[in-house]
């Protein structure tokens, strides 16, 4: 019979063997003379490290200023002692993380690109100037963004270049692409907004107006009564690009298009647009069922021009001739004739 | 005989040994291969079992709403002194007395969505919300609780809006969102959020649910206002909802049925909603709307503070109204308005 006392040990540490063979204390030997190198060399390793681990990291060093993604935003745009924080990018995909509910709004002009940054007031840190520049790809983009932001309260101004907007403690900028907004929390900022208004407008390459500021104002409508849709002007699907001024307060509004060799078909889906509300009451004529205004969409050589909302056929018609023949030649295109703005908006 | 007695122990010993690792055995051989959904079984073949599951909570059946009272149902007052404001135009809808105890848990939800200055109208009056935790505390809240979710840095628009001072100064307790503050929300009959992660950690023992919202444009819903308010206590990536702005908000008044909101028309932001940035496009209407049907006080808040009387509302009043969640036609309802000063 087993010797139980063995199979069920209840003294483990007991010692049943008074010697041990040689193979058995040679292989112990040997695993503790392995221990020991591991140990040796951890130790020479630790007192010989890696040069490499030493080296300078390019991606770690600071390059100075110079080297930091700062957009369109210049290097010295900070007010005199004040201190810059916050500068961040936002993309498309995350725009919403700094205006939730509002992104949408920019998207609609093209936005590519908003870069951020705030200013804090060196009298009193808990007030602040944010500096919000949106890149919309294309100075049309820009301009009517802000000509839509900017309210009869503020109404955007021509300068060489662009467009200004000015509140008591706001400025709003369209320059080249972008769209800019300086925004302070009350009026007791006005010599800081205008050090980052002049810092801004010499940092960053303007852009001639849209022709259509020219055009406009040959028919005597104000800088701010235009408007400027990257998409869906007047709820019209593919109502794309359009340029308009508003004629007076009741919404009378003109309106063109560069559109090029499809003018025609593209007209014809704006009239057909408009009929959606409302009804045919002459030829190219569709009458609001709901606003009892009229309006027209007509092909002028690569243009789609027409009146919005107007009172009636004959007011209507008549501004739609005067729209018509101001409109640029042809031949030269409106692209092509760039005009000095800031010179017509004195 | 000492040494069988010991050999015979020893032989049991075995023998139990023996059954209880067979026992242990059988069972963990169970527990590895039966079928997933036999008794004990811990099967995964596909890994599913072993994810982390997220309690899925609700809120309390009926809400935080008080019983219905013969009081008018909007209460309006108008004036310059905040504390007044707020008293005035609770006092019209019954008094605080009856929408809060001694002794309870109270929750205010205001919204601190932008990190704006309190002047751009973005965000709740701070002046507002210390009126009212002052009148909490006054009828005798043991704790008033400040939360908000905003999607910019949290600790910044509490601070920049004004509102974490407000509520610290008044002796008010602000709970800023962590990740770990988020439940699963259930909210049977909802669209978009039937199950979906809630700012749920300063819910936890509350008695009493007030909404604290300014009136402001919105770009998507044209108007945000009380309903919309409750945005704010959504987490995971809400803003997919901006796909549908109208039907989340309907589901938002099915979500949370208030103790009581206030709709703080002290700065109401017309244009360039919801950031705002223009003093100019904001009017100081120095007006404070209480309610404890949200969708009455967005209506009035709509028609006189937005004023867009005459106008189409905006199509969530319809969506919540057909889920019989609140009158908007706040004509059809009893008011009470008060001037002050």
């Amino acid at each position: 019979m087993p010797d139980l006392d063995r199979l069920l040990n209840p003294h483990p540490a007991r010692h049943y063997r008074r010697t041990y063979l040689r193979g058995e204390a040679a292989a112990g030997a040997a695993v503790l003379l392995v221990l020991a190198l591991v140990a040796a060399w951890v130790a020479w390793r630790g007192a010989h490290p890696d040069p490499a681990l030493f080296a300078p990291a390019p991606e770690l060093t600071w390059r100075g200023p110079g080297t930091v993604d700062r957009g369109p935003l210049p290097a010295d745009l900070a007010p005199a002692g004040w201190t810059e924080l916050g500068l961040a990018h936002f993309g498309p995909d995350d725009l919403y993380e700094k205006i939730n509910g509002r992104e949408g709004f920019y998207k609609s002009y093209g936005f590519q690109r908003l870069t951020a940054v705030r200013y804090l007031d060196p009298d009193d840190e808990t007030r602040s100037i944010d500096v919000e520049a949106y890149d919309l790809g294309e100075a049309a983009n820009a301009v009517g963004c802000l000509s839509a932001e900017a309210g009869p309260e503020r109404p955007p101004t021509p300068i060489p270049g662009g467009l200004v907007s000015a509140d008591v403690n706001a400025r709003f900028l369209a320059r080249g692409p972008y769209y800019l907004r300086l925004v302070a929390p009350d009026a007791q900022a006005q010599e800081a907004l205008d050090h980052l208004q002049d810092r801004l407008v010499a940092g960053l390459a303007g852009e001639e107006l849209p022709w259509s500021f020219v055009l406009f104002a040959s028919l005597g409508i104000p800088a701010e009564r235009l408007a400027y849709y990257a998409e869906d002007a007047f709820s019209l699907a593919g109502a794309t690009r359009v340029h308009a001024g508003e004629v007076d307060d009741e919404g009378t509004t003109l309106f063109v298009s560069e559109v090029g060799e499809g003018a025609a078909a593209t007209s014809e889906s704006w009239l057909a647009g408009f009929e959606r509300l409302g009804d045919r009451i002459a030829e190219r004529w569709v009458q609001d069922r709901y606003l009892d205004r009229v309006s027209t969409a007509v092909a002028a050589g690569p243009f789609v021009a027409g009146v919005y909302s107007a009172e009636d056929v004959a007011q209507g018609e008549q501004l739609l001739q005067r729209l018509l023949a101001a409109l640029p030649g042809e031949t030269g295109g409106a692209e092509a004739a760039p005009v000095d703005t800031a010179e017509v908006y004195q | 005989m000492s040494r069988e007695r010991q050999g015979e122990l020893h032989r049991r010993g075995l023998l139990r040994g023996a059954a209880a690792a067979a026992g242990l055995g059988a069972a963990a051989g169970w527990a590895a291969l039966a079928p997933p959904d036999w008794p004990g079984s811990l099967k995964d073949p596909d890994g599913e079992r072993g994810k982390p599951r997220r309690r899925t909570l609700s809120l309390p059946e009926g809400g935080y709403a008080v019983a219905a009272a013969p009081v008018p149902d909007l209460g309006i007052a108008r004036g310059r002194d905040p504390d007044a404001l707020v008293r005035a135009a609770i006092d019209a809808i019954g008094g605080i007395g009856r929408f809060v105890q001694r002794g309870e848990v109270v929750l205010v939800k205001p919204n601190v969505a932008f990190d704006r200055a309190p002047p751009l109208g973005a965000t709740t009056n701070p002046a507002v919300l210390a009126a009212l935790v002052r009148l909490l505390h006054d009828a005798g809240a043991a704790e008033v609780r400040v939360c908000d979710n905003p999607i910019e840095s949290p600790e910044s628009c509490f601070v920049r809006s004004g509102i974490r001072r407000a509520a610290v100064d008044t002796g008010a307790r602000v709970y800023l969102p962590t990740p770990g503050d988020f439940e699963e929300l259930h909210t049977p009959g909802a669209t978009w959020i039937e199950t979906w992660p809630f700012f749920w950690r300063p819910f936890v023992g509350v008695d009493r649910v007030i909404g604290l919202a300014p009136v402001k444009d919105h770009n998507l819903c044209r108007a945000s206002m009380s309903t919309k308010n409750w945005y704010g206590l959504l987490g995971g990536r809400r803003n997919q909802f901006h796909q549908d702005i109208h039907g989340i908000i309907a589901d938002l008044a099915l979500m949370l049925r208030p103790t009581l909101v206030l709709l703080d028309g002290t700065r109401v932001l017309m244009r360039s909603g919801p950031t705002g940035g223009s003093l100019s496009d904001v009017v100081a209407a120095d007006t404070v709307v209480t309610s404890t049907e949200s969708l009455a006080a967005d209506a009035w808040g709509w028609d006189e503070l937005r004023g867009r009387a005459g106008e189409a509302r905006p199509a969530y009043f319809g969506l919540a109204a057909a889920r019989g969640l609140g009158q908007p036609d706040w004509r059809e309802l009893r008011t009470e308005e008060v001037q002050l000063g």
